[in-house]
């Protein structure tokens, strides 16, 4: 199976369109400063994200002392618990997207390729559970199953593939007409190897690109859950349960929101000036 | 309709007045790559009531030779050299001035008819809007004038035409009403970008005719751009062809196909399949293939594929005359090779 | 080899659009080792036919296959004739997957047929065959759009025989590619062809490269068979007017020779699909009443077949 380095020829020649915008490499650069700080951080660090400390509540931030975001409304050190968020955020964010690009793009192609009953039959269940609505349906999983990190993957995994498969079979759609494909055909290839082989490599452009923007609306889609309560269980923190918990101490120790809000705000902006660095290096019509 | 005419010899004496001289063509863009050379150091003339076929395969140039004539290359374009015609120089000439000369005085038919009309406007608008933009004709006479033009180019019920879109014509229809339209405001030079390639034979055949008819009543110049041989023999009097952006042979049209000079072009008329040739198990072909468009040379662009190359061959052959070069019936050959190869009949005894 | 009788397409735009007959009746035969050369212009339904023969498109009529039926054939039997029948495309760059190297386009064929073959195995003998039509083993790895188009169609006539069919099918392989590539294409089919013992079955529009590479033709007009006859006497003494017609019209690269002459008025998509007559009848220099009402049926003139009322003056 082909992999996306060979859309632009190899890795080198995607590294190279992709370091011609600023704003790429900047953006992978922090975001990989982000993923080794949110991994490092809380083994090195002495303090631990779910101990409280009753004698260290709300200690602001300070640059002595090693506590350098502070401490939050149970004394649990807010730079640790801030990295834990962005560890669960991303995985979240990358699990979820990756999971639902899989089931979209294979029910996508299909659809497009095979066209007539298995097309519409797809393609309308993608309109019926379009129609669910989607926070009452993760309340539907939380009462049932209780809160779990598994079932955040879930609900937002249930939902993102939708967009994705359509999107496919759309792209299937007009590759289907392209004279390889008819080549193809002639040869003799059989269906599934024909969407493994000759569609799927020619969606991953669009497949890629759109995934990378979908990690961040995923992480975002995680922030609101857990900021209704719907999200990780404590002690467990994402981004978004702490901007909640924040939330409430808006007032007197404004730290606790500003902080976990920039980390959230960060990634999200970086992942995106990321998505858009790969379409323009992965559009032919650049080069 | 049987339309099978001779050739009428052009009068080729130095009393007829030269439209256009064109000396030193470059057409270069310059990318981030580097500079790709579409046009390299083109020099020929084109004088009245002639008919210069400019014959090349794919990425020679010759299409953006004529954009260039027609000051219409993309602005990441940069022309060098001369192009004038009857004495003005159109090189870096105002938009303006280029602009009155186009479409009155040269005027271009291109290939693709269905891409060079615009569909969302009926025929007779189209036909129109120069004459009217250049002429100043009113509406009516410019309308009168179009519906005479499309009896000229054979199209039967002109006034019915005049109404229709693009998509409502045939291809062979469409390409006469693209000569109808350059032929509009009554221009000296007519440029044709491939105008027969995209049509069937029997209507390549018809259109063909007809710019022969047009070209004896009018007596208009011609530059006829093509990659196809056969059809150049039918309409040209001199040839030019041109290889990786140079023009490596040009000739008056009898003597460039029977006795080429230039080993492409001997090449080329020997390994096409044509119906006058003995009929043999394999082709003599010429190995290896065109270069990329722009691609950087090093000395002539033809070395790598030519059966008589030698060490000479690693500088650039320029153009040098064949015979007196007064006369404009002379051949002009840029090859290092003096004795000229054997002619194409004899090649097939 | 091939014999292929009556046989109809049709395309069903839907009820609004009338029914467009693309191929009309078509009944020739192939004969093994043979080069048999198809021609017409626009709306002859040439594309058709190929793809019809493909099972691309759905057709009716009988298309014998080594004794078996192409049009009937289903599933695994079908695949089975794909080994034996291959084609070789006009646009040889949009033929080719841009996202596959070309030693995977190669051994593509091998991967659906011959399961059992390792990969390595494979390649090796994807690289035998295209350096057997003239690429370097370099160009293994490399991607359809750093070839021009004559190479590219040497891919594709390497991937069309890797698995040393019979039959090659040839739609109009060499329309796209510059002149002096035509002639290295010609030689390369005419060599493999007595090589690997193919037949073939050539479309063109163009009547010269036909006559390099066939020894019988077959003339279509808007999906109907006008003449089929051996090269000598299709291009000497051509019967039907329509061939006449293509024959003088073809440009003769000779400034001495007449020119293109236009036997034929109007354009080969102008008539309306009326039954019941000739199909070149509007624009036939020999156009009589007869032949708006009675369909020429084929009959034999000197060693081929005419379909023309006047085929004997």
């Amino acid at each position: 199976m082909n992999t996306p380095a060979t859309l632009a020829g190899s890795w080198q020649q995607l590294w190279q369109r992709l370091s011609t915008r600023r704003s790429t490499v900047v953006s992978l650069w922090i975001l990989l400063s982000i993923v080794v700080a949110a991994f490092a951080v809380p083994v090195f660090s002495p303090y631990d994200y779910a101990t409280p400390a009753w004698t260290r509540i709300f200690m602001p931030p300070s640059l002595q002392g090693g506590q350098i975001f502070g401490t939050d409304a149970l004394g649990r050190d807010l730079l640790v618990r801030v990295m834990w968020g962005c560890r669960i955020s991303l995985l979240v964010g990358l699990v979820a997207s990756f999971v639902s690009v899989v089931i979209g793009v294979l029910w996508g192609a299909t659809a497009g390729y095979i066209g007539g009953r298995t097309d519409a039959l797809l393609m309308r269940s993608v309109d019926v559970l379009y129609s669910v609505p989607f926070i009452p349906f993760v309340i539907v999983l939380n009462v049932l199953f209780g809160r779990h990190l598994l079932l955040v993957f879930v609900g937002i995994g249930a939902v993102s593939w939708l967009d994705i498969a359509r999107l496919v079979r759309g792209q299937t759609l007009s590759i289907r007409k392209r004279e390889y494909i008819e080549a193809a055909r002639a040869l003799g290839v059989r269906a599934p190897s024909m969407i493994r082989r000759h569609v799927i490599p020619n969606l991953l452009g669009i497949v890629i690109v759109y995934a990378t923007l979908t990690v961040p609306a995923v992480i975002l889609f995680e922030a609101l859950l857990s900021f209704l309560g719907l999200g990780v269980q404590a002690p467990l923190a994402s981004l978004g349960s702490l901007v909640a918990d924040g939330a409430s101490e808006m007032q007197s120790n404004p730290y606790l929101l500003i902080i976990p809000a920039t980390f959230l705000a960060l990634i999200i902006l970086c992942l995106n000036h990321l998505g858009d660095g790969l379409r323009d290096a992965l559009d032919p019509n650049e080069h | 309709m049987a339309c099978v005419t001779h050739l009428i010899p052009m009068s080729t004496d130095s009393g007829t007045a030269t439209l256009l001289r064109v000396n030193n063509l470059c057409v270069d863009y310059h990318g981030v790559h580097g500079t790709l050379r579409a046009v390299r150091d083109l020099s020929f003339e084109l004088r009245a009531q002639q008919c210069l076929g400019v014959v090349g395969e794919s990425a020679c140039g010759k299409t953006q030779l004529l954009y260039a004539l027609m000051g219409l290359n993309s602005n990441a374009a940069q022309l060098r050299g001369s192009v004038q015609y009857r004495g003005e120089e159109l090189l870096g000439a105002a938009p303006r001035r280029l602009a009155a000369l186009r479409g009155r005085r040269l005027a271009m038919v291109f290939q693709d008819s269905m891409g060079a009309l615009n569909p969302y406007l009926r025929i007779g608008v189209q036909l129109c809007e120069g004459a009217r933009a250049q002429l100043g004709l009113t509406r009516s006479a410019a309308q009168s004038r179009a519906a005479t033009l499309l009896e000229t180019v054979q199209i039967d019920a002109p006034a019915l035409r005049l109404r229709q879109y693009p998509h409502e014509l045939s291809g062979g229809m469409r390409q006469r009403v693209m000569i109808a339209m350059a032929l509009m405001c009554d221009p000296e030079i007519l440029l044709l970008d491939e105008p027969t390639t995209a049509l069937d034979v029997t209507v390549q055949a018809q259109v063909l005719a007809l710019l022969r008819e047009v070209r004896a009543r009018t007596g208009i110049a011609m530059i006829f751009v093509t990659h196809d041989l056969g059809v150049l023999a039918a309409i040209a009097d001199r040839v030019a062809v041109m290889y990786a952006g140079r023009v490596v042979e040009l000739a008056p049209v009898a003597r460039l196909y029977a006795t080429p000079r230039h080993p492409y072009t001997a090449g080329l008329l020997r390994s096409m399949p044509r119906l006058d040739a003995p009929l043999t198990a394999r082709l003599p072909a010429i190995p290896g293939q065109p270069p990329r468009a722009g691609a950087p040379e090093s000395g002539c662009a033809f070395a790598p594929r030519c059966a008589l190359v030698h060490e000479r061959c690693h500088t650039l052959p320029g153009l040098r005359a064949v015979g007196s070069a007064e006369s404009a019936s002379t051949s002009w050959v840029a090859c290092h090779v003096e004795a000229p190869p054997p002619s194409i009949r004899e090649a097939w005894r | 080899m091939l014999a292929v009788r009556e046989l109809t397409v049709r395309y069903d735009a839907g009820r609004r659009a009338r029914v467009r007959t693309a191929v009309d009746s078509v009944t020739f035969e192939l004969a093994a080792g043979e080069s048999l050369g198809l021609v017409g212009e626009s709306g002859s339904g040439k594309s058709s036919l190929v793809r019809a023969l493909l099972r691309l498109v759905p057709a009716s009529g009988v298309a014998l296959f080594e004794g078996r039926d192409l049009l009937r054939l289903r599933g695994t039997d079908l695949r089975a004739t794909r080994e034996h029948l291959q084609i070789i495309f006009q646009d040889p760059l949009a033929a080719l997957d841009p996202r596959m190297r070309i030693a995977e386009i190669v051994a593509e064929p091998l991967r659906e047929f011959r399961p059992q073959l390792p990969a390595s195995e494979r390649r090796a003998l994807a690289r035998s065959m295209l350096e057997r039509v003239g690429l370097d083993a370099t160009h293994l790895d490399r991607y359809p759009h750093e070839f021009s188009g004559g190479q590219a169609q040497r891919i594709g006539i390497a991937r069309a025989l890797v698995l040393r069919p019979r039959l090659l099918l040839c739609d109009e392989p060499v329309a796209s590619l510059d002149v002096s590539i035509t002639a290295q294409i010609v030689n390369l089919l005419h060599d493999l062809k007595r090589e690997f013992g193919l037949s073939l079955l050539f479309i063109a529009h163009d009547l010269a490269t036909v006559r390099q590479v066939c020894e019988r033709v077959m003339v279509l007009y808007r999906g109907r068979l006008m003449e089929i006859a051996p090269r000598e006497q299709l291009y000497s003494a051509a019967r039907h007017p329509y061939t006449r017609a293509l024959l003088a019209a073809v440009p003769t690269p000779d400034p001495a020779h007449a020119g293109p002459a236009a036997l034929a008025v109007g354009e080969p998509g102008t008539a309306p699909t009326e039954p019941g007559g000739c199909a070149f009848r509007h624009r036939c220099p020999l156009s009589a009443a007869r032949c708006s009402t009675e369909i020429p049926q084929l009959r034999a003139a000197g060693s081929g077949l005419v379909a023309c009322h006047f085929a004997d003056s």
